[in-house]
């Protein structure tokens, strides 16, 4: 593989990075472009204590949060239908029964990953930020409240409605016989 | 449960989830919103994700699992709340998100540009 097909490689793999967070592949290529340039820059001070591609990885969400902040809040859709209902008596409206199966075991089948993948992108911007920082990236509360500059309150409270949309999304995946 | 009033609303309270519209399920619903120490789905609700991030306090912990072992409609709910995590966490450890279909030549020649003058 020669000098540019590496550089093409490894934004095209920094832009599928920042695309999770942002909601166009014109803003993931900036991003990405952004993200390498720094890295080039900023290569003497690597120092070896994770691997490359980790650190690559952190510089693209990095840039695709500071995209997120420039560009400030948007006019979010909203979730609440995919948040769970309750009666009169305060007893959960939904019924669900899940399936044994465990993730690796959804996750072996090609659809499921495509519905898992959409499920996430489906989620509004602000909300799947808060999700993909705390549950992929494993950022404490308090991280994702300062790099998203909100309060650790709002990052909680979108965590957990995002989680509960994702779950509702994913609902036909993890349901016993619905598939 | 020593308590044999609770033990007797614990069996009403078994197939709950079936029956909704019934004296049972009226019965339970005033359960696990009056009895000491319950509390009903809606407040389960409102608990799960501090007893996921393991910051819920006594004794709402208690009142939680205990409700947790209560009702399978809420069972269910917080299965699929921490499959859902555990299936976005293993997807995108090997994934990212869309990958774009062609990767523009002029960004390449940025990058190219930034390490000539790099070096």
């Amino acid at each position: 593989m020669d000098e540019e097909q590496v550089i093409r490689a490894a934004l095209a793999r920094m832009a599928g990075v920042a695309m999770r967070y942002v909601e166009s592949h014109d803003e993931a290529m900036d991003c990405a472009q952004d993200a390498l340039i720094r890295a080039v820059n900023a290569f003497d001070g690597f120092e070896g204590r994770s691997n490359v591609n980790s650190w690559l990885h952190r510089i693209a969400v990095n840039c695709a949060l500071e995209q997120l902040r420039r560009r400030g809040r948007r006019q979010e859709v909203s979730i609440d239908d995919l948040m769970p209902s309750f009666d009169d008596s305060g007893i959960l409206n939904d019924s669900l029964v899940v399936s044994d199966d465990s993730a690796e075991t959804i996750l072996q089948r090609a659809d499921a990953r495509a519905a898992v993948t959409s499920a996430i992108q489906a989620l509004p911007e602000g909300h799947r930020a808060v999700l993909l920082l705390r549950d992929i990236e494993e950022m404490s509360i308090a991280e994702v409240a300062e790099q998203l500059e909100i309060t650790q309150g709002t990052a909680k409270v979108r965590i957990h409605r995002a989680r509960s949309a994702l779950r509702k999304h994913l609902e036909p995946l993890i349901a016993a016989g619905q598939l | 449960m020593k308590d044999p009033l609770l033990g007797l609303l614990l069996r009403l309270a078994r197939g709950h989830a079936q029956e909704r519209h019934g004296w049972r399920h009226r019965m339970v619903g005033m359960m696990f919103r009056y009895y000491p120490g319950l509390i009903n789905c809606q407040t389960f609700e409102s608990f799960l994700m501090d007893y996921h991030e393991g910051t819920l306090a006594e004794p709402s912990r208690k009142r939680f699992e205990r409700h947790l072992a209560m009702c399978g409609l809420c069972r269910a709910s917080y299965e699929g709340y921490v499959r859902s995590i555990e299936i976005g966490k293993r997807l995108f450890e090997t994934e990212t998100g869309p990958l774009p279909e062609e990767v523009p030549s002029e960004l390449v020649g940025a990058v190219l540009s930034a390490m000539r003058a790099k070096e």
